[in-house]
């Protein structure tokens, strides 16, 4: 589906480069995840595969198509096979909108069927959301926190699109509520074939929701492949690293014997 | 004596949309050197429930009935003056957002000066001494070089872990602890948490720390209280809490968290608590999370009647008409 050989931001040779030689691809309806700490240019990379940001060197190429300088309405076209899911649900919904009308946006910008249509849709996306119909005429500050992230992912499906650019998507939730958007995200995907770009600094989430991870470090792939060969047995003491930091031990190591 | 004991504490908030019943007769304990960490969703009353101890609520909230004993002190009663000499000083405060407790215009080292001073009344210079001290103990590298740097100059992790420093400057008994973590990396924040065991261990400090995350709980606690909506339906040793669950609530918290080592986490699904916590400006009756528990029926009266407290074990106390063990006992 995709492929970057070669990425480099060097605006001028001083600036030191975010991302470096990122080359990865994901298959139609597969789900990669991709962690590391802040500052590894995660985020970097996705804003190049959306083409929010325009890399200084490599390619991205999208269902055949190389999009990397892409500009206007052929780059538009080619996002309509692209969403993206925001970490943070507060900031990414425009206040003054209703939820109806922030899921119709992308309809309308698309110009995808009459009013009467792409209303019967933005109700069967907030229903394939799980948020109930009267949620439509209501405010994104009247909701919370995980209803907001259901309202984001109504609006990145509206156009059906092949790809969903998830950036961090639940690292703002609660526990319960993020367990029902993850729920949610493999259900959608188990029913629309869709293909994931999951971003996440959480490794057990990304078990949990991926097929393959990219571990970023520095700006540079450091370990990729399939979830179950990362997880049990890391090549690269970075991920070691990692996984270590987030496995539910004590530090004695024991399980909850450790301390009286 | 513990060092804290917490009882009967009922804090609520006016806001335009009615009284929210907050915090709702929370009693509890903190022994020396020992780590109480709470858990719950957000809204669950938790951070309400740690400020109320030290007071430092909003102007709308209201503490309105119950005890807060430290050290034999009432605290709930202490003239204002006497808590700023109490907090800071012994009682160490940390909040999860480092950047909103920093003040931007003032370098790291004038800020954990400025502390140490207005606590201990030492010469600046000894106060100079003691926050590069206490940079190095948190593991700031160049601690010394780095005193004249300002908030911004520091990344998340760094400005947290100042944030611990100023928080232990005065050698605390107790510091609370409010999501410390929530906001950072896993490498991070596993390096604050081990920094905070070690510091347990060498002080003898006290640690009451409110967080969401499961994981950070099986990771610190020797004592866990569960929070939900407004009131604690579980408390008890961490491994009882976590070993043999015994509330609805606290068996949904621990099957929402993925496993990091699960093989099978890709095909199954998490175990998701269905609904939202109840509105707190309403006067609810009954336990609070029947609507979202599986095992409540119409005809056994969870809704109606208050449940208490009790005791299913050593000091493990489960507040639900359904706890583990009846159900088990039941088939």
């Amino acid at each position: 589906m995709m492929r970057y050989p070669r990425r480099k931001h060097e605006h001028a040779a001083e600036i030191p480069l975010a991302v470096t030689g990122v080359s990865f691809r994901i298959a139609p309806g597969e789900s990669v995840g991709m962690v590391g700490e802040s500052g590894s240019g995660k985020t970097t990379t996705a804003y190049c595969v959306a083409r929010l940001l325009e890399p200084t060197g490599g390619a991205v190429r999208f269902m055949g198509t190389d999009i990397t300088h892409l500009r206007g309405n052929t780059l538009r076209m080619s996002r309509r096979q692209m969403q993206m899911v925001f970490q943070d649900p507060f900031s990414s919904l425009n206040p003054r909108m209703y939820i109806e009308q922030i899921v119709e946006e992308p309809l309308r910008a698309y110009q995808v069927g009459d009013r009467a249509a792409r209303r019967t849709s933005v109700r069967d996306l907030l229903d394939s959301v799980g948020l109930d119909p009267r949620f439509a005429r209501r405010y994104p500050r009247e909701l919370s926190g995980g209803q907001r992230q259901r309202v984001c992912i109504a609006r990145a499906l509206a156009i059906s699109p092949q790809l969903l650019i998830c950036d961090e998507p639940v690292s703002a939730l609660d526990v319960s509520m993020q367990a029902q958007i993850i729920n949610l995200l493999k259900d959608l995907q188990r029913d629309l074939g869709l293909a994931y770009l999951f971003i996440s600094h959480d490794l057990a989430v990304v078990r949990s929701i991926c097929d393959r991870v990219v571990v970023m470090h520095d700006g540079e792939i450091i370990e990729q492949g399939d979830c179950a060969a990362i997880y049990e047995s890391p090549t690269h003491p970075y991920t070691k690293k990692l996984l270590d930091s987030a496995r539910v031990r004590t530090r004695s190591g024991a399980d909850y014997d450790g301390v009286a | 004596m513990s060092l804290l004991e917490v009882k009967d504490l009922t804090t609520s908030i006016v806001t335009r949309r009615g009284t929210v019943h907050a915090v709702q007769g929370v009693s509890f304990g903190v022994e020396r050197g020992s780590s109480v960490c709470v858990v719950g969703e957000s809204g669950s009353g938790k951070s309400v429930m740690a400020r109320s101890i030290i007071r430092l609520l909003p102007r709308e909230a209201r503490i309105v009935s119950g005890s807060v004993v430290f050290d034999g002190t009432d605290l709930r009663t202490l003239p204002e003056k006497r808590l700023e000499d109490l907090r800071g000083m012994r009682i160490g405060m940390l909040f999860q957002d480092p950047m909103s407790c920093l003040n931007p215009v003032l370098t790291i080292g004038t800020q954990i000066t400025e502390t140490i001073r207005r606590h201990l009344r030492v010469p600046r210079a000894e106060a100079y001494k003691r926050a590069v001290e206490l940079l190095g103990e948190v593991r700031i590298d160049n601690a010394e070089r780095r005193m004249a740097d300002y908030p911004h100059q520091y990344s998340g992790g760094m400005r947290q872990r100042v944030m611990l420093a100023i928080a232990l400057s005065c050698d605390p008994d107790l510091l609370i602890a409010d999501e410390p973590t929530t906001a950072l990396d896993v490498t991070v924040q596993a390096r604050i948490l081990d920094l905070l065991e070690d510091l347990r261990q060498a002080r003898g400090l006290a640690l009451l720390l409110i967080t969401h995350d499961m994981r950070i709980v099986e990771r610190v606690a020797d004592q866990v209280l569960v929070m939900y909506a407004g009131q604690i339906v579980e408390s008890g040793k961490r491994k009882d809490v976590l070993g043999s669950p015994q509330h609805p609530y606290t068996e949904a918290l621990l099957g929402a968290v993925p496993d990091i080592d699960d093989s099978g986490a890709r095909t199954s699904r998490l175990t998701a608590i269905p609904g939202s916590p109840p509105d707190l400006t309403a006067t609810l009756a009954g336990c609070r999370f029947a609507p979202r528990c599986g095992y409540a029926r119409l005809d056994d009266g969870c809704a109606s009647a208050e449940v208490e407290l009790r005791a299913v074990g050593a000091g493990h106390l489960v507040r639900s008409c359904h706890p583990a063990i009846a159900r088990e006992a039941k088939g």
